[in-house]
């Protein structure tokens, strides 16, 4: 999946991000009929580790999701999307 | 004098006098016309639409009124008081859906005498904020209160659901309290499970004033329905009935529940969770269907009562698809590390054979699972890559191979702790078994359509279900063949 990763003890990273990612998507509803049901974008507790870091999704299967993701991501935070495999 | 929702008076029989009857209640329906249908261990009920007083108990209420005093209906007589004209709140007379309301924005009622409850009890309540920087609360004891925050928290009297708040638009709501049995407080929404939390502090509470604290600057502005407490947990049938007949009472603030297709019955196996996309999945907790591509917020099950599936994390929320799987039928996409929580666990022990069947269309070889655990990665069932299939228990996972396919399948999967083998069927035939000796411990589900959230694979999932107890050939035969005609025949 492609994902952001922060630290494990990069919490406050990783929901200031999400919560950026979060408002931006509350504010994009009802926008040529986009709906979005969230409560967050990601959660710290649930997120997946790889390699001692979490990950935060940055799902790019769904265009107009996507799309306002990107919106908010710094030309930084882009570049540091990375493809994080899936192991046993 | 004479009261009831289904008495008539038929007129002036001959003779004089007057001739009453009393119908049947009205049927069609699984909810009944009486609200609550439930009076066990009833220890409160605050009826919106009667004992609504603009004075000490005299005068009903009217439209737009102060209300001064608020009867309990339980029949404990547990009456709610404000005489202090600022700290009332006002009657909404048919706010909603011709149905009343009370509209409570600083507002609190001192309960006399006081609602208490052990460590196990249950509220049932429908209300909505106005918006999310309201602070709404229900009911309260001192610095204990069942409390939809401003801060996206809700809070109950022990503990706090992040996540849980912000009821905006006109929810029932349910608060499971079990503080003597294992240590959880549970939130749900019309019927879709929120969250569990953990709640360990043991002791009775007083619950002793209605609606804000003024202790500290609650300002809420919000309207209120019923409000019905039980000193006692409740089964999953019950809290269906009374949070059910609290929507049929109110107009049906959420969608109601559908009745699906029923599976087959299968010698004295039990049918523990049925899952069909094509009914009760919404984009949200209840309100709105699910239509092509939305994501997936909450579900209800076909299979037992109040049981659900919801997702309120964005990243980790399945779309809905109606154009992937045969006869036009539903599934779950999940395009990523994707996955639902399931309402209730289902755990089966070292010695318990049970069968899942899963209907799915792989988009290629990728990591996918039917059943799994949040934050456990042995407990599942699992389509993993390069057609390998696991079954895991809380020891440890056990695999075969089985060909890989992205044609829609019906898939069995086994597992019989009797010969201690798994068993994988593909469209009613078995196609691997493997031994799974090692495989000695109790298996635990929580999640569906991932395994601790790692699987990334791409895969539509259509109907699931899960039987406690063994299927033989046969009668994989038959769920098979019953899922296959559900899907117009046209899987194989």
């Amino acid at each position: 999946m492609k994902a952001i990763l922060f630290t494990q003890e990069d919490t406050a990273g990783f929901i200031a991000l999400q919560e950026r990612i979060h408002l931006h998507l509350l504010s994009k509803i009802g926008v040529d009929g986009f709906k979005y049901s969230g409560s967050c974008w990601a959660d710290a507790a649930t997120a997946y580790v790889y390699e001692d870091q979490l990950c935060m999704p940055v799902n790019e299967y769904e265009p107009i999701r996507y799309g306002y993701l990107l919106e908010v991501l710094t030309q930084e935070e882009k570049d540091s999307i990375v493809d994080v495999p899936i192991s046993d | 004098m004479i009261k009831g929702d289904n008495i008539l008076n038929v007129g002036t029989p001959a003779g004089g006098g007057i001739s009453i009857i009393a119908n049947d209640p009205v049927s069609g329906g699984d909810t009944p016309s009486v609200f609550p249908p439930v009076t066990t261990n009833l220890a409160y009920h605050l009826d919106a639409q009667t004992g609504i007083y603009s004075d000490a108990g005299v005068t009903e209420a009217t439209n737009g009124q102060a209300i001064q005093q608020i009867n309990d209906q339980s029949g404990n007589g547990i009456t709610g008081s404000q005489t202090t004209a600022g700290e009332q709140s006002t009657y909404a007379v048919a706010s909603l859906n011709g149905k009343n309301t009370i509209r409570i924005e600083t507002d609190r009622y001192l309960l006399s005498p006081t609602l208490d409850l052990g460590g196990q009890y249950v509220f049932h309540f429908l209300y909505k904020k106005d918006a999310t920087t309201d602070k709404a609360v229900i009911i309260g004891s001192g610095t204990k209160y069942i409390f939809d925050n401003s801060n996206d928290y809700f809070y109950g009297p022990n503990t706090i659901f992040y996540n849980g708040g912000h009821i905006l638009d006109y929810s029932v709501m349910t608060l499971v309290v079990d503080e003597t049995g294992d240590n959880t407080m549970s939130l749900y929404q019309n019927g879709i499970k929120i969250g569990t939390v953990v709640s360990n502090t043991t002791s009775t509470i007083s619950f002793d004033a209605l609606f804000n604290r003024a202790l500290y600057t609650s300002t809420g502005e919000f309207n209120i329905g019923d409000v019905v407490s039980y000193s006692a947990l409740q089964s999953n049938d019950d809290m269906e009935s009374i949070v059910d007949g609290m929507n049929t009472k109110y107009g049906e603030v959420y969608l109601p529940k559908t009745d699906a297709s029923t599976p087959p019955t299968v010698g004295t196996t039990t049918l523990e969770w049925y899952h069909n996309p094509d009914i009760d999945t919404y984009s949200d907790m209840g309100f709105t269907a699910a239509t092509n591509l939305d994501f997936i917020r909450g579900a209800k099950t076909s299979e037992g009562a109040f049981t659900s599936l919801s997702q309120d994390v964005a990243a980790n929320q399945m779309q809905f698809k109606n154009t992937v799987l045969p006869n036009s039928k539903a599934s779950y996409y999940k395009g990523g590390a994707d996955y639902m929580n399931m309402s209730d666990a289902k755990v089966f022990t070292a010695s318990e054979s049970f069968v899942a069947y899963s209907v799915h269309k792989k988009n290629a070889d990728g990591t996918n699972a039917i059943f799994g655990k949040l934050y456990n990665v042995y407990n599942t069932i699992m389509e993993w890559s390069l057609g390998r299939v696991y079954f895991g228990d809380n020891g440890g996972v056990t695999s075969v191979n089985v060909t890989t396919t992205t044609d829609t399948v019906i898939r069995a999967y086994v597992i019989d702790r009797t010969a201690q083998l798994l068993r994988v069927y593909e469209n009613g035939s078995q196609v691997a078994t493997v031994d799974i000796t090692a495989r000695n411990q109790s298996a635990t589900f929580d999640i569906m359509f991932n395994r601790n959230t790692l699987g990334n694979g791409q895969i539509d999932h259509g109907i699931t279900l899960l039987y406690r107890g063994l299927h033989d050939a046969t009668d994989v035969g038959t769920v098979s063949d019953w899922l296959n005609a559900y899907y117009g025949d046209l899987i194989y």
